[in-house]
C-alpha cells in the first residue's frame, strides 16, 4: 500500500462525441511529488484533468488514495482531498477574497485547521491578504489565479491539480506564482501541473508526461526531458 | 379613517415587507437553479389554507380533523408544512426536470392550478377569513404617529418579515451552508470544485423558500383573505419585483419590492385601486429598456 501511487491513471479514454480526446493515456503521481503535463493547446491535458476530477467521464480506470473515482462525483473527489484549480479558475465572482477562501474550506468539519490555513494561504499571497474585502471579479488576472490557488488550498488537498496556472499572466506575476509552488513543494504538497509553459513546467516537476494529440508522446525525469532533443526543438528551444 | 401621506406610506412600508419575504424566495430558487417556479403564488395559498385548517374549523378535508390550535402553535406549524411541501415539490417533481425550462415552467404552473382545484374542491370558493393575532393579546387595530386604524396583524407581518429576512440574511452570509447557496448561485462549477452538492443546495434553498412563502401566505390570508386566487397578484408581484431589483439577487428583491410596495399604495390612493397594477408593468417596461439587468442584476455563469 505504501508504495503505491497517490494517484493512478491506468489507459483511460475520453470521448466528446465521437471524436477521441484522450486514448490509451496513464500516469502516476506519488506522494510529495511535484508531477507535469505538458504539450501543445488541444492535446488534452485539461480533458484529462477534467477525467480526473469528476467533470469527464471516462473509459479505463483512475485511481486516488485507493478510491476509485469513477465511482464518485466532482464534489466528492474534493471530499477525498483531490482539488482541482481550473485554467478558468471558476472563482465566485461577488464573493471577496475572504469569502472565496471560506467557500475553499466548505466541506471541511475542524474549524481550527481551517483558521490556521487561511493564516498560512494570506501569508503565502500577501496580495490577497492586502484585498480581503475585494470582490473577487474586481481583481487582476494574476490575482484571481493566486486566490484561485488559495482557494484550493483551503481545501486540505492531498492533490492538488493545477491547470495552465500561469497562463496570460506577466513574467513577474509568474515569478510569484513560481515561489508560491516551491514553498508549497517544500511544505511536501503533492501536485499534478498541466501547463503549455513548458519551460514553468520543466522549473517545477520532478516527472513529466508530454502529450500530444490526445496520446502521451513521452514520459521522464525532468533531466531527461531537459536533454530530450524532440521536447528542446519543439517546446524549449526559443525560450 | 386611513388617507393622507403618512398613512400611505406606513402602509405601503408595510405591505412591502411582504411583498419582499414572497420575492426573495422566488429570485433565490431561480438563482440556484434556474428554475422559474410558477407554483411560488400557490405556497402561499398553501400557507394561509394550512394555517386555516390547523386554526379554525371552517374548513374540513377528509382524514385530517380540523383542529384549533392556538394560533401561536398553528402559525409555525403551518410555515413547517409549506417549507416541506416546497421541498416535495422539488423532490418529487422539478428535480427531474429542472434541465428543460419549459417543461419545468408547465410543471410548476400545472402544480399551481392542480393547487387552486384542490381548494376549490375542499374550501369552496367562498372568501375565509381569519385573525392571526390571539384574542385579547393585542388590540386589532393600532395608531402610528398621526395614522389611526392600522390592522395589528400587518404590523406583526412587518415585523415577523423583517425578522425573517434579518435571519436568512445572516444563514447566507455567515454559514457555509448558507454561503454555499449564493456561490452555487454566482458559478456551480466553483461550487463543485469547492465540495458543494449542488443538488442538496437545490433542495435546501425550496425548503428556504417555502418557509419565506409560508410566513407570506399565512399573513397575506390575515391581513386580507384567503381565495383559491389569492397566489395569482403576489405571483405577478414576484415576478415583477425580481426583475426589476435583478433577478437572482436578495439585496434587490428586497428593493424593488419597497419601490413596487410604494407605487401601488401610492397609485391606489391618489389614482384609484383600478391602476394599481399598470403603473408596476410601466415601471418594469422602462427598467427592461433602461436596465435590463436590473437595479443589483448581475451576469449568471449557468453552463
Amino acid at each position: 500500500m505504501a508504495d503505491d501511487p497517490l494517484l493512478s491513471v491506468e489507459a483511460i479514454e475520453v470521448f466528446y462525441g465521437k471524436t477521441e480526446a484522450l486514448s490509451d493515456v496513464s500516469l502516476s503521481v506519488d506522494e510529495g511529488e511535484i508531477v507535469g503535463v505538458i504539450g501543445p493547446n488541444g492535446a488534452g491535458k485539461t480533458t484529462l484533468l477534467d477525467a480526473i476530477s469528476g467533470f469527464k467521464s471516462f473509459e479505463g480506470s483512475i485511481t486516488f488514495d485507493g478510491t476509485d473515482l469513477s465511482k464518485i462525483g466532482p464534489e466528492q473527489a474534493v471530499r477525498e482531498g483531490l482539488i482541482y484549480c481550473t485554467e478558468k479558475r471558476d472563482l465566485f465572482p461577488y464573493f471577496s477574497v475572504h469569502e472565496n477562501l471560506l467557500m475553499g474550506a466548505q466541506a471541511r468539519d475542524d474549524r481550527d485547521a481551517v483558521r490556521d490555513d487561511l493564516e498560512e494561504v494570506y501569508e503565502l499571497f500577501p496580495r490577497l491578504d492586502e484585498r480581503r474585502e475585494q470582490e473577487a471579479e474586481t481583481m487582476s488576472g494574476g490575482e484571481q489565479q493566486m486566490l484561485a490557488i488559495g482557494r484550493a488550498l483551503m481545501g486540505d488537498p492531498k492533490l492538488l491539480m493545477l491547470d495552465e496556472p500561469t497562463l496570460g499572466l506577466a513574467p513577474v506575476i509568474v515569478d510569484d506564482i513560481s515561489e508560491a509552488i516551491e514553498r508549497l513543494r517544500d511544505e511536501g504538497l503533492t501536485i499534478l501541473l498541466a501547463e503549455q509553459n513548458s519551460t514553468f513546467a520543466l522549473r517545477h516537476a520532478d516527472r513529466l508526461s508530454l502529450l500530444e494529440n490526445g496520446e502521451v508522446e513521452l514520459q521522464g525525469s525532468a533531466s531527461e526531458f531537459r536533454d530530450n532533443e524532440y521536447v528542446r526543438d519543439a517546446y524549449i528551444g526559443i525560450h | 379613517m386611513l388617507s393622507g401621506l403618512p398613512a400611505v406610506l406606513i402602509n405601503a412600508a408595510l405591505i412591502s415587507a411582504l411583498y419582499a419575504l414572497i420575492a426573495i424566495g422566488f429570485t433565490m430558487i431561480f438563482g440556484v437553479g434556474g428554475v422559474l417556479n410558477l407554483a411560488h403564488g400557490a405556497l402561499l395559498m398553501a400557507g394561509a389554507y394550512v394555517y386555516l385548517l390547523l386554526a379554525r374549523d371552517t374548513i374540513s378535508v377528509p382524514v385530517f380533523e380540523s383542529m384549533t390550535l392556538h394560533p401561536l402553535l398553528a402559525f409555525p406549524l403551518a410555515v413547517v408544512i409549506v417549507a416541506v411541501l416546497s421541498y416535495l415539490l422539488y423532490a418529487v417533481i422539478v428535480q427531474f426536470v429542472e434541465d428543460n425550462p419549459v417543461v419545468t415552467f408547465l410543471a410548476t404552473i400545472v402544480v399551481a392550478l392542480a393547487a387552486t382545484e384542490v381548494v376549490l374542491h375542499y374550501a369552496g370558493s367562498a372568501t375565509h377569513t381569519y385573525t392571526l393575532i390571539p384574542d385579547g393579546m393585542l388590540p386589532s387595530t393600532i395608531d402610528i404617529g398621526p395614522v389611526d386604524g392600522i390592522l395589528t396583524v400587518d404590523v406583526v407581518g412587518f415585523v415577523v418579515s423583517w425578522i425573517s429576512i434579518g435571519l436568512l440574511w445572516v444563514y447566507v452570509t455567515k454559514t457555509d451552508s448558507g454561503r454555499a447557496i449564493r456561490a452555487t448561485s454566482m458559478t456551480e462549477r466553483g461550487a463543485q470544485l469547492t465540495g458543494v452538492n449542488v443538488h442538496a443546495v437545490r433542495a435546501r434553498t425550496w425548503l428556504v423558500a417555502g418557509a419565506l412563502a409560508g410566513i407570506g401566505g399565512v399573513f397575506l390570508g390575515a391581513s386580507t383573505s384567503a381565495t383559491p386566487n389569492m397566489w395569482l397578484h403576489p405571483l405577478s408581484l414576484a415576478f415583477i419585483i425580481v426583475v426589476i431589483g435583478g433577478i437572482g439577487s436578495i439585496k434587490g428583491s428586497i428593493v424593488a419590492a419597497y419601490l413596487i410596495g410604494f407605487l401601488q399604495t401610492g397609485v391606489g390612493e391618489y389614482l384609484g385601486q383600478n391602476f394599481r397594477g399598470i403603473l408596476s408593468l410601466v415601471l418594469l417596461v422602462i427598467v427592461l429598456f433602461v436596465l435590463p439587468q436590473g437595479l443589483f442584476g448581475r451576469e449568471f455563469d449557468h453552463e
